[in-house]
């Protein structure tokens, strides 16, 4: 009894290997998961962007958002009431800004056109999006790209 | 040299990777993407860039203009596809105003199945003109785009003010 040798202590080490493969997993799949190109569209809170079935995917481009009453042009920093859109005398000045902009785009994003993405509210009536697409087509713009939440 | 050649020898150790640090770091890593990142797959729906073709004779055949219109009345969307051409003629469909969720998948099956048979009838046209009244919500167009992009992927939007002369 006396003579038997003390047990050997071993330092009880976590086995760390398998939880860094599965990190390593999650880090891998949230960046596939994930959309970078499209951090530049931000949805504002209280719109409902429609619903579509279409598969492709949002392109880089300046944006405009339709909220209640007014509409956000942010490529050129102004907030336009809705009910100007109307009557595109009203906007004569932002013409001409948004013709600056589009002139001085690169050639790059101009290839296949100068391409707007609009985010409205699904309830939106025609006739609000309509009069600001006019407007934009008139002022420069050829494609419209309509955002919307795939399914 | 004397130091060297007269120094102990060092015990081998086997020097563990300090993984506390990575760990941290991948910890953050993974609630920076968390709460960074935005699942919804947003999509674009295209309105082709708009253009002038020039015509020195009047075409032998009148074009087919086809003009997908949708109409509010008595709680209820009305479609109507028609076209002209040598035989213009219509189709028209009717559909109760619901809410959004119910009401999407019913109108694209329902634009759909109309496209089809126009297609069948002419397979060679590609362009459509998509009208709405003027309260006709947005999502009602995106249906609408959804649903004529693979038999006509060329859409025109056309004026709501045109489109009521044309109401039925």
């Amino acid at each position: 009894m006396f003579l038997r040798k003390p047990a050997r202590k071993y330092l009880i080490s976590l086995n760390l290997t398998a939880l860094i493969d599965v990190t390593a997993l999650i880090i891998i799949f949230l960046i596939m998961g994930s959309i970078f190109g499209e951090s530049s569209i931000v949805i504002p809170n209280p719109l409902q962007i429609p619903k579509s079935e279409n598969k492709e995917l949002v392109e880089a481009a300046p944006q405009i958002i339709l909220l209640q009453k007014e509409v956000q042009v942010s490529f050129v920093n102004q907030k336009i009431p809705l009910a100007n859109f109307e009557d595109s005398e009203k906007l004569k000045s932002l013409k001409q800004m948004v013709q600056a902009y589009i002139r001085d785009m690169p050639e790059r994003s101009k290839k296949s056109g100068a391409l707007l993405n609009v985010i409205a509210d699904k309830k939106k009536p025609y006739k609000e999006l309509f009069d600001v697409i006019r407007f934009f087509r008139e002022a420069g713009f050829q494609s419209i790209l309509f955002v919307a939440q795939g399914e | 040299m004397w130091d060297y050649e007269f120094q102990p020898s060092k015990k081998n150790y086997i020097h563990d990777l300090n993984i506390v640090p990575v760990l941290d770091m991948l910890v953050a890593v993974i609630f920076f993407l968390l709460l960074s990142t935005s699942f919804i797959g947003y999509t674009k729906l295209q309105v082709p860039p708009s253009s002038i073709s020039a015509m020195t004779e009047s075409p032998p055949i009148p074009p087919l203009n086809p003009q997908l219109m949708i109409f509010e009345k008595d709680n209820q969307y009305v479609i109507q596809l028609s076209w002209k051409g040598t035989d213009p003629a219509a189709q028209i469909s009717r559909i109760a105003i619901a809410d959004f969720e119910t009401q999407h998948k019913v109108m694209v099956l329902r634009i759909k199945s109309m496209m089809e048979n126009f297609a069948k009838k002419f397979p060679q046209e590609k362009t459509i003109q998509i009208g709405l009244e003027t309260m006709v919500p947005f999502q009602v167009l995106v249906d609408a785009m959804d649903a004529v992009r693979e038999k006509t992927p060329d859409v025109v939007l056309i004026s709501y003010e045109g489109l009521a002369l044309e109401a039925l």
